[in-house]
């Protein structure tokens, strides 16, 4: 991603809006952690994709969408608790690096089990 | 072009390469036949080859494997928002059935198998039971529970069957030969 501005240049990388969305996502009650896919490693390898333990950025000029893959707490609801996920990690997306964040694909991955009682 | 478009797309690539330039050294002259014959005759030559081959075949074995599980990670019950999509992984139902079984007191242990078709989502439970309630007073609470908790928490509207096999009843002095009960 890269603004012009009058002095030059300013690139922001795709590993620092994975970044803001992982924060803005864990930051969300409910969210128990974020979730590496089964090919995290071998996608960085070979790809050269930017997966952040579990976002995936992909930016096109102005725009970006991602991908997040989560875990929640046992107890929550999921079509709750998904709205909230979405609007914080766009609005934060959008308001720390000025791009606009179409999608936000969540993908929920695992249910936190607490102890057996 | 996501991961495995790309492995394939690299590997293939390579042999093609391979093959194309040993097509065209030969046709050039700069390789020939004799030539060939005489480099595979060269010690340890044969376990060159073999170590390619080798190599090939469990690169082949491998992306099959991590096709087959990222296929499966897909399978996912889907809803659209305003925002994009979310996907809900069959791993999280299933930890989620668990979840909510443990909090029942009749059961001892529960194996939940989710199919998720077009038309909708079929559930299996493999369930041991203990022996407070009859083996059928259970199953029908436990499908009822299930039912409620994948629609009001997971968002799952629509679940066509719950099929419960109960393989064990664990009591005093012995244990109960399987009972299977379906509801739909």
């Amino acid at each position: 991603m890269e603004e012009q501005i009058n002095l030059g240049a300013v690139k922001v990388s795709d590993d620092v809006i994975a970044t803001i969305a992982g924060v803005a996502t864990t930051q969300v009650e409910g969210v128990a952690g974020m979730s590496e896919g089964i090919v995290d490693g071998f996608a960085k390898l070979l790809t050269g994709s930017q997966l952040t333990k579990g976002v995936k950025v992909e930016v096109n000029e102005e725009e970006v969408n991602l991908d997040v893959s989560i875990i929640i707490k046992y107890g929550i609801s999921i079509p709750e608790i998904a709205g909230k996920v979405q609007e914080n990690v766009k609005k934060a997306v959008e308001n720390m690096t000025g791009l606009k964040a179409v999608k936000v694909n969540l993908y929920i991955q695992g249910v936190a089990v607490d102890e057996k009682k | 072009m996501n991961f495995f478009n790309k492995a394939g797309l690299i590997i293939n690539v390579l042999i093609l390469w391979l093959v194309g330039t040993e097509g065209l050294l030969l046709a050039t002259g700069w390789s020939n036949v004799v030539l060939l014959e005489q480099y595979l005759k060269l010690p340890n030559a044969n376990l060159i080859l073999a170590g390619i081959g080798c190599g090939l075949w469990i690169m082949g074995l491998l992306i099959l494997y991590i096709d087959a599980k990222i296929s499966q990670q897909k399978k996912a019950i889907i809803h659209k928002t305003i925002h994009g999509e979310v996907r809900v992984a069959k791993k999280a139902i299933e930890d989620f059935i668990k979840r909510i079984s443990s909090e029942e007191s009749f059961i001892k242990t529960i194996k939940p198998k989710i199919v998720i078709k077009r038309k909708g989502v079929k559930i299996s439970l493999i369930v041991s039971l203990w022996s407070e309630i009859p083996a059928n007073e259970a199953t029908i609470a436990l499908q009822s529970r299930v039912k409620e908790a994948l629609e009001s928490t997971i968002g799952i509207s629509n679940i066509r069957e719950i099929k419960v096999f109960v393989e064990e009843v664990t009591h005093r002095g012995g244990r109960l030969r399987g009972v299977e009960y379906t509801k739909e």
